[in-house]
């Protein structure tokens, strides 16, 4: 099929992908970009360019979107917040030396990662459930706390989809943290500790400093999974984000606005805008990792 | 050297009795996080035993006392939504997806690490570049022309746009590049063609990362939900994952056959990757972590 | 070379398989979100079949509410791939339909309702919903009066017979009595839908006959206001949607429901156990003599523009929704009280119903129907829907004021109508 000519044969195997490639992904990006310029509302009306009013719009006069913005951010520092930490001490434990049931514990905090988010989204309507709900009843009831909305009360949402990240991810993270531990030179703790250093001190100094590969990792991840965030939100309180759409999160704005009143051009807009953001986030993510280098 | 072993038996006798308290604390921990974890899923189980009245009713019950297949006969008899063909559309998309992409990516992960060609550092810059270009950006336009294109509501719809992965592409190249040379040179000599030696040598040497990216693709399609929503438009086409969304937001929510569902579609995946728990864990985080 | 033909016809054969979705049915299809309209629906095909046309069939869909409008309007902009032949639509969906302007990609009924004499039998309000610059897109389901259901036991157990109440005053007095007894109950539940039915009580609406936004009006304001001065005193509450709402009838939580007549279809459904145990009542009025009802919700059938079926959907629908046989039938299966005015004093509509206490329930309906509210129909409906439910939680808690809230929803629909002018 490819001949033997060694000349053409990278571009014949090179050339599916990229086909596919530009279909599916370069001509949808340019023409987004092209169709944030318009107004166009359903599949079949003509498109009236209006320049940059949907940005405009966006930023200055749309509500909905701010709170969009505010909900996914307040997800993804409080998730990463919490995740983060967490899953680092659960890695520090599972890496300790003649550990038992290792490989167990591992694999069931990875299950909530194979599970659909549609599913993960109908187990913890149930959780949240306010009267016949899991956590109130068998958590917070024994403490003498009293029925919290979870799904009702509007300051309650964003906890509640948090406390469902922090589930769904945790495992996943703790096992990156697992690897980055595997990868680190026992001597160079042996030698620390020689020094007479403190276990705090080697974790702080040693240890810490050489993950920041795979904190950079789980990071960027956290801050692309907060936005793509669609899926679980959507089944727990509906596309519309609930009581006060505190739990919309931009993902779930840009489908409600675009494949629910089929506001084409505006939609579009509300892609780019969460790129950029995502863009921005990412990069600085990264210098300011880079700043805590000690070097 | 005796009196040096003796220091050190004696200090790990220390830090054995240190240990003990220390572990039963790191014990606790672990399982305690391992309850949080379970109990949902223990709780998905039991509920899909259960009627409607048996969840919403007091006290809570993690288990089911008095259980009932009911919800998984309805929900098998397709009285609401064709379930079973749901999750063989399910089947289908995520097979297709993953083989398609698999193709596509270890092609062009081929190319890429084994030949040198004029433009191959821009297009790998390029690819790294738009690789920061979150799919959102294309939903509304790609929406639009699987409409033009008569893909609507079909399986091709749904797996075409999601078969070219840019990650794909690199991590198949990361993989690809450290077969030998010296095994192509001689698959040459003896008169290979170049699809000869991509098939024949290519291939079978990166069998562990093919079948990482597989595990991968599949897992993503197997999830998927906001993708197959937009495209499929009728029940006999959803994904497993939609047609049980419809469930959910039926006027009267029938919670037991929810639970019914899911469990059903979550089993086959928990199996899996119980039987090779080991191999897929190591070699997904590795190879997520590596790219 | 045998790995690569392996490899082909590999992929052959998963774009074979993509390709050999099921075969389309030769059978029409209908699209509804109420498994009470389902069950009707199956029934009419059946009958339809059998007497009329032998070949018809019809396959009926149920979707989720949210999900089967959003569908369904997709999939008449691409030109009706997957759409349905025919479709339920909700009075307060239609509106979205309309947007941007004009055609909303249902068949113009006129010529039916016209020709066959239809029109005049129709509740003309009712059809409104459904009507736009003089075409006719849908036929409502029900004629939708709203009526004050309640547990005859507790209200009677109480001293206080809920038939009498003249005024909402009357109604409030007799709560008072029941909570001081038992402080868990809630006489009045404020549902999602309370509001806005009691505002067209008063003959308001969110929008007027012009089309203006007035969900801001001193009216609505002042009307939630008073419904949250009764949650305060705990004569109304709102507890929880879904099973656990069914779960604080079973239990007694709630003792009355002020709905439509779908809502009696949907008790039957989701707290059988209760039956015998409720009544229903015409609604108290605000002021002595005033109005005692509203309306509240209301479907109706369409037929697709992109249908292959036109003619036999037509065939069908007047057959099911413009008969006397169709309208009583639905009322025995589904309580909804006909819109068509020679089914309504049909004398199957006045059976004792068991679950009713034995109580004439069309009765009650045909009492108060004469007095339904106009309701104003807006492209704009179902956008201010989606942002009243949104903010409606809020306001229930008091955390924003009705004021604030309600001036905010109709600034925004003002916007929009103004950005899309």
């Amino acid at each position: 099929m490819f001949g033997r000519g060694r000349k053409i044969a990278p571009y014949l195997f090179i050339s599916p992908f990229f086909v596919g490639y530009a279909i599916f992904f370069l001509y949808p990006v340019v023409q987004s970009l092209q169709l944030s310029f318009y107004r166009q509302v359903g599949l079949n009306k003509a498109p009236r360019f209006i320049g940059v009013d949907n940005y405009v719009r966006l930023a200055t006069k749309d509500p909905l979107f701010v709170k969009a913005l505010a909900n996914t951010t307040y997800y993804a520092l409080g998730s990463i917040l919490i995740i983060v930490p967490l899953a680092l001490l659960l890695a520090l434990i599972l890496h300790s030396p003649r550990l038992r049931l290792r490989e167990f514990f591992r694999f069931l905090y990875f299950t909530p990662n194979i599970t659909a988010g549609v599913v993960v989204g109908i187990i913890f309507g149930l959780v949240f459930e306010e009267q016949y709900g899991l956590i109130n009843n068998l958590l917070l009831a024994p403490l003498g706390v009293e029925n919290v909305r979870w799904l009702r009360e509007s300051r309650w949402i964003m906890p509640a989809i948090i406390l469902l990240g922090t589930w769904k991810w945790t495992g996943l993270n703790a096992i990156y943290f697992m690897v980055g531990l595997q990868n680190i030179p026992p001597e160079l703790k042996e030698a620390a500790r020689v020094d007479g250093a403190t276990r705090w001190q080697v974790f702080w100094h040693v240890t810490l400093p050489l993950l920041r590969p795979i904190l950079a990792f789980v990071l960027t991840f956290a801050i692309i999974g907060s936005y793509n965030l669609f899926a679980e939100p959507a089944i727990l309180v509906g596309a519309e984000g609930g009581p006060n759409n505190s739990g919309l999160t931009m993902t779930m704005y840009l489908y409600t606005r675009g494949f629910r009143e089929l506001k084409m051009g505006y939609a579009s807009a509300i892609g780019y805008s969460l790129a950029i953001i995502i863009l921005i986030l990412t990069v600085f993510q990264l210098i300011l990792i880079r700043a805590f280098r000690e070097d | 050297m005796r009196l040096k072993a003796a220091s050190k038996r004696k200090t790990n006798r220390k830090s054995l009795a240190l240990k003990l308290g220390e572990a039963t604390v790191l014990y606790a921990i672990l399982f305690f996080f391992a309850l949080l974890v379970g109990v949902p899923f223990l709780y998905m189980i039991t509920g899909s035993f259960k009627t409607n009245g048996q969840l919403f009713s007091y006290p809570v019950d993690l288990l089911a006392p008095d259980p009932t297949t009911a919800n998984y006969e309805r929900l098998l008899s397709g009285e609401e939504i064709p379930y079973l063909q749901q999750m063989g559309n399910s089947v289908i998309i995520a097979v297709s997806q993953s083989i398609l992409t698999l193709l596509f990516a270890s092609m062009v992960g081929w190319g890429f690490a084994k030949y040198e060609f004029r433009g191959k550092t821009f297009l790998t810059i390029f690819l790294l570049f738009t690789f920061a270009i979150p799919f959102q950006v294309t939903l509304v336009p790609l929406f639009q022309m699987i409409v033009r294109l008569g893909l609507l509501d079909s399986y091709l719809g749904v797996i075409l746009p999601s078969s070219v992965s840019a990650f794909g592409a690199f991590f198949m190249r990361q993989a690809m590049v450290s077969v030998p040379q010296e095994l192509l040179d001689a698959g040459r000599i003896d008169g290979s063609s170049e699809w000869g030696l991509y098939w024949r040598i290519g291939l079978p040497l990166s069998r562990g990362a093919l079948s990482i990216l597989a595990v991968l693709v599949f897992l993503t399609a197997w999830n998927d939900y906001l993708w197959p929503l937009i495209v499929l438009r009728t029940p006999e086409k959803f994904t497993y994952p939609v047609g049980l969304a419809t469930l959910n937001g039926l006027y009267k929510i029938e919670y037991g056959m929810i639970l019914a569902g899911a469990f059903i579609a979550t089993l086959p995946i928990v199996l899996i990757f119980v039987a090779g728990r080991n191999q897929i864990l190591d070699n997904l985080t590795i190879g997520a972590v590596k790219q | 070379m045998k790995m690569r033909r392996v490899c082909l016809l590999a992929l052959v054969g998963v774009l074979l398989l993509s390709a050999l979705a099921p075969v389309a049915a030769q059978e029409l299809e209908l699209w509804t979100f109420v498994n009470t309209h389902a069950r009707w629906f199956r029934e009419q095909a059946e009958r339809y079949a059998e007497e009329v046309n032998a070949d018809f069939s019809l396959e009926v869909v149920e979707i989720a509410y949210s999900d089967m409008h959003d569908r369904l309007q997709i999939s008449i902009q691409s030109g009706g791939v997957g759409a349905p032949d025919i479709a339920d639509v909700e009075q307060g969906r239609f509106g979205g339909f309309l947007r941007g302007g004009g055609d909303p990609g249902f068949v113009e009924l006129n010529a039916l309702l016209d020709e066959g004499g239809h029109t005049e039998n129709l509740v003309s309000a009712r059809q409104a919903l459904y009507t736009s610059m003089g075409s006719v897109y849908g036929i409502e389901h029900a004629l939708t009066p709203v009526v004050l259901y309640y547990r005859a036991d507790v209200w009677e157990g109480a001293g206080a017979d809920p038939q009498e109440f003249v005024t909402w005053d009357d109604f409030v007095d007799a709560a008072r009595v029941i909570v001081a007894e038992n402080p868990d109950v809630i006489p009045l539940h404020i549902h999602g839908g309370l509001h806005e039915l009691l505002l067209r009580q008063q003959g308001h609406d969110y929008f007027n006959a012009d089309g203006d936004v007035t969900i801001d009006s001193e009216e609505s304001i002042a009307l939630m206001d008073w419904l949250l001065a009764l949650k305060d005193e705990g004569v109304a509450g709102d507890p929880p949607t879904g099973d656990a709402l069914w779960a604080a009838f079973k239990d007694g939580t709630l003792i009355s429901m002020v709905g439509a007549d779908w809502y009696a279809g949907f008790f039957k459904d989701n707290a059988p156990e209760l039956s015998g145990k409720w009544k229903a009542a015409p609604l108290p009025a605000f002021e002595e003599g005033g109005r005692r009802t509203s309306v509240w919700g209301g479907t109706g059938a369409t037929v697709v523009a992109t249908s292959d079926h036109v003619e036999e959907a037509l065939g069908f629908l007047e057959f099911a929704m413009l008969s006397i046989e169709g309208n009583v039938r639905r009322f025995e299966l589904t309580n909804l009280f006909p819109p068509y005015i020679p089914a309504m004093d049909n004398e199957r509509l006045h059976a004792d119903d068991e679950y009713f206490s034995g109580m004439d329930l069309g009765a009650v309906f045909a009492d108060v129907g004469p007095e339904a509210p106009p309701q104003w129909q807006s492209p704009f409906r179902s956008q201010l829907n989606s942002l009243r439910t949104a903010a409606w939680q809020d306001v229930i808690d008091g955390v924003r004021s009705p004021a604030d809230a309600f001036a905010e929803i109709a600034n925004t629909i003002r916007d929009e109508m103004e950005f899309e002018s």
